[in-house]
């Protein structure tokens, strides 16, 4: 995993979507001490980063089912607590019989990321259509991450996170 | 403090394990395990929260967090290091979750942190090792 040092532009855009987090645990008051976070950042460059695969009109899937995960966890919202409506819809597509078992292998990830953005709170989310501006970044930053750091747990989640960047600043702005 | 502390690092531990044990069945995968797994932890905290006055939401939340460590290839991280990146995980999830201020992706960038930190000092140990046997 972890390899010679190359400057990436993806490890870049991770490390990017990683600084965010920070401004943002910045931002929320928990001190200077984040930003000691930022001494990671120049190893992101010795993680393995690849060229994304072309996937064509499948990106349209990609796009319908981090819908189905991002909107599933935000109705779910109203009943349950957010953890559980996230696990509980990303169980659903999982185990659907509905579906064979490499379309759901194929498709589980970007459900799974879709969940995680779901499970922001509901003052991110003003309208349903709010969702549209979350999952089209979303589904473009999976897509272009697909490749990469595999088998990095947390990956998922911070797709997740990133694909929230528009509804996060329209939020502090 | 400590004893929470220490209950917060056990929860993570175990979630990370179990994690990626049932992960790397021959039917299961990382997705499959990680919210498998949460689904019934979550359903416990439930019923448990009939009888008893638990913090569902976030309990919930340091679990699926450490799963998500425990998506972590065995490739990469297993016992030793995965029990290193949980409790990384468990420390960053106890002093940070109240800024997380109900952003989405919050657990999974924290356990994205923790498990980089962690393969960062093991390709670093790694390095000293093959230099001492040279």
């Amino acid at each position: 995993m972890i390899e010679r040092f190359r400057f990436h532009p993806l490890a870049l855009l991770f490390l990017f979507f990683h600084l965010l987090f920070i401004v943002h645990l910045y931002g929320a008051g928990a001190g200077n001490r984040v930003f000691w976070g930022v001494i990671l950042f120049p190893f992101y460059f010795l993680l393995d980063w690849k060229e994304p695969s072309k996937v064509g009109r499948k990106g349209i899937l990609y796009f319908v089912w981090m819908n189905f995960g991002l909107y599933g966890t935000l109705l779910l919202q109203g009943l349950y607590f957010p953890v559980l409506s996230a696990a509980l819809t990303a169980v659903i597509f999982s185990f659907t019989p509905l579906l064979s078992r490499s379309y759901r292998n194929e498709f589980s990830p970007i459900v799974y990321a879709g969940c995680f953005a779901g499970m922001a709170a509901e003052k991110y989310f003003p309208s349903m259509w709010m969702g549209l501006l979350v999952s089209i970044p979303g589904t473009v930053i999976y897509l272009v991450l697909n490749q990469s750091a595999q088998g990095i747990g947390g990956k998922l989640g911070t797709i997740g996170f990133a694909s929230l960047i528009f509804v996060w600043l329209w939020y502090w702005i | 403090m400590v004893l929470d502390l220490a209950i917060h690092l056990l929860i993570a531990i175990g979630a990370a394990f179990v994690t990626q044990k049932i992960g790397g069945l021959p039917t299961m995968n990382a997705v499959k395990s990680s919210s498998l797994l949460t689904l019934v932890f979550c359903l416990i905290l439930v019923l448990l929260g009939h009888q008893y006055e638990v913090a569902e939401a976030y309990w919930s939340a340091l679990f699926f967090g450490a799963t998500f460590v425990g998506m972590t290839g065995a490739l990469h991280l297993k016992n030793f290091g995965l029990a290193m990146a949980a409790s990384v995980y468990g420390l960053l999830f106890y002093f940070t979750n109240s800024f997380y201020n109900g952003i989405g992706g919050a657990l999974g960038v924290s356990a994205c942190f923790s498990v980089i930190f962690i393969l960062i000092l093991k390709g670093f140990f790694n390095k000293i090792r093959s230099n001492h046997g040279q």
